[in-house]
């Protein structure tokens, strides 16, 4: 019988509208300060919701040291660039002090406006009859669009370029399941290390929701009428995952464990919302975790405004486990960030993990409910002690 | 090569000056490093997909095709040796600050995008009627 391996948390890293880096974020936070407001991105007045949590005072020189790779990365991927340095950093993994040829990338990611501005504006003053009419619509592209538009706007590049700045030379990979990817990148991570398949992964997500299509597409879904409205936001949460034996080896300090994962769809076959099955993630990552329901101190929950207030999960999970729980702390930091899309539930995890005020040493799981469907539940247990784990 | 009619008459300085514009923002160099004579590749850090960003920037601004192989061939139009060997002797006398002694001899065609600098991207445009008047 082999013997099991454990998926240790050993550096976290993290860029949001309230800081670059865990520490600025947490300062921020404990400010009480909030990063809804009118954004700079790009002219949202015409949204009946023009405000977001966008990541200013950030300078892409800073993370990468050849300025010219910068034009072939969007923002969400210079922002997996630095906070995969951040979490490289944080656990002492310097360059030259252990190989990374076999460090492995998996990022989530919601997707990508494939430039719209750029393509709109060499579409411009076409007819939409004229768009679809496929050699027209292909010289205006083919001569009006930068060639390395693909490059930029591929949603698997944050992946790539982290990969490429960081010489991580292991497997690498992008999961697109909406919102939830980002947990479910640090899940497959986790998978990953189980499996054997490789010691070292920087998992997380990356993601930027302040974009044109993008706040037309909440806009259309009703995101904007709600009460409070959805709040946009941007950012990326990277974690180190790494195998407890070679962490150990390098001298690496522990700052928590990934011990549970599970994954499902939401949706009815008709397109209704299965109300039990955020609630089979957390029953499935529980027992995965060898816990049981007094065992969750934390819930971290990302959800999408239609849904879920905190009543209703209460029940949810009072339903799943057959106990009110009333010890549980129901955490979110989206009212201060915004929502980072596929970033959301990573940053969620990554502050819960670095949070000073986290309760003990109980486990928490960390949820993302996405508009597409699909429920993630990551159960990870954070370590108030950097050189304590159990 | 023939001028292009509907692209527009640029005075050579100011030809220059945009030149050196978009290679700073595609290659993402400082302005003291973007001298006329500096090659692309040697002296700036161009790579093949730098190559294909610049020629489209050029494109965009002048309001020109260019063919690919022109571009890679900087300003030789002919690629035979004979060709190549007169052509960088005439080179020579135009640019005579190029560090010539980096690259070997004779020059092969495999060498030709190395001698890509701002000035023969300058040239170039100039020889398709972009620029007004002589050259500088």
């Amino acid at each position: 019988m082999h013997p099991v391996r454990r998926a240790v948390i050993t550096g976290l890293g993290l860029v949001s509208p309230l800081g670059i880096g865990i520490e600025a974020t947490l300062q921020a936070l404990g400010r009480g300060e909030c990063a809804a407001h009118e954004i700079s991105v790009f002219d949202a007045s015409g949204f009946p919701q023009p405000c977001g949590g966008e990541v200013r005072a950030f300078n892409a020189c800073d993370v990468f040291p050849a300025p010219k790779a910068i034009k072939l990365t969007d923002r969400a991927a210079r922002f997996a660039v630095a906070a995969a340095k951040e979490a490289l950093m944080d656990s002492g993994w310097t360059d030259g002090s252990t190989s990374r040829d076999d460090l492995g990338v998996v990022l989530g990611s919601s997707g990508s406006d494939l430039g719209f501005p750029q393509l709109g504006h060499a579409l411009r003053g076409l007819a939409p009859t004229q768009i679809e009419d496929i050699p027209v619509f292909a010289d205006r592209v083919l001569n009006g669009v930068n060639p390395l538009w693909l490059l930029v706007n591929l949603p698997n590049m944050a992946s790539a370029h982290v990969a490429i700045q960081l010489g991580a030379k292991g497997p690498n990979s992008t999961i697109m399941s909406d919102w939830g990817a980002g947990l479910q990148a640090i899940g497959e991570a986790y998978e990953w290390i189980r499996a054997g398949d490789v010691d070292a992964v920087l998992a997380g997500a990356a993601d930027s929701g302040l974009m044109p299509m993008a706040y037309a597409a909440f806009e259309q879904a009703g995101l904007f009428s709600t009460a409070p409205p959805y709040v946009p936001g941007e950012g990326a949460a990277v974690l180190l995952l790494e195998e407890e034996a070679a962490a150990r080896s390098r001298g690496a300090a522990i700052r928590g464990e990934v011990v549970g994962y599970a994954s499902t769809v939401t949706l009815t076959a008709h397109g209704g919302l299965r109300t039990d099955a955020l609630a089979s993630t957390w029953r499935n990552a529980v027992d995965e975790a060898g816990w049981c329901a007094d065992d969750v101190a934390t819930v971290a929950i990302a959800t999408p405004p239609t849904g879920h207030p905190n009543e209703v999960l209460r029940r949810t999970f009072a339903n799943a486990f057959g106990t009110d729980a009333p010890w549980l702390r129901w955490l979110t930091f989206e009212p201060w960030l915004g929502h980072a899309g596929a970033a959301a539930a990573t940053i969620d995890l990554a502050l819960a993990i670095a949070s000073p005020t986290s309760p003990d040493r109980r486990g928490l799981l960390c949820s993302a409910v996405s508009l597409s469907g699909h429920a993630v539940t990551v159960a990870a247990r954070p370590v108030n002690a950097r050189s304590d784990v159990h | 090569m023939t001028a292009n009619p509907d692209g527009p008459r640029v005075e050579s300085t100011t030809l220059r000056s945009r030149v050196l514009a978009i290679v700073g923002e595609a290659l993402a160099v400082s302005s003291d490093r973007l001298v006329l004579h500096a090659s692309l590749i040697d002296d700036l850090g161009a790579e093949s997909i730098d190559f294909i960003d610049i020629m489209f920037r050029l494109e965009q601004d002048f309001n020109i095709q260019i063919a690919e192989e022109a571009l890679w061939n900087g300003a030789f139009e002919k690629t035979d040796q004979a060709s190549i060997d007169a052509s960088a002797a005439r080179l020579r006398e135009r640019m005579p600050e190029f560090p010539w002694d980096r690259l070997p001899t004779p020059l092969t065609k495999r060498d030709l995008p190395r001698l890509i600098t701002v000035q023969t991207i300058v040239d170039y445009l100039e020889g398709r009627g972009v620029a007004g008047g002589a050259g500088s």
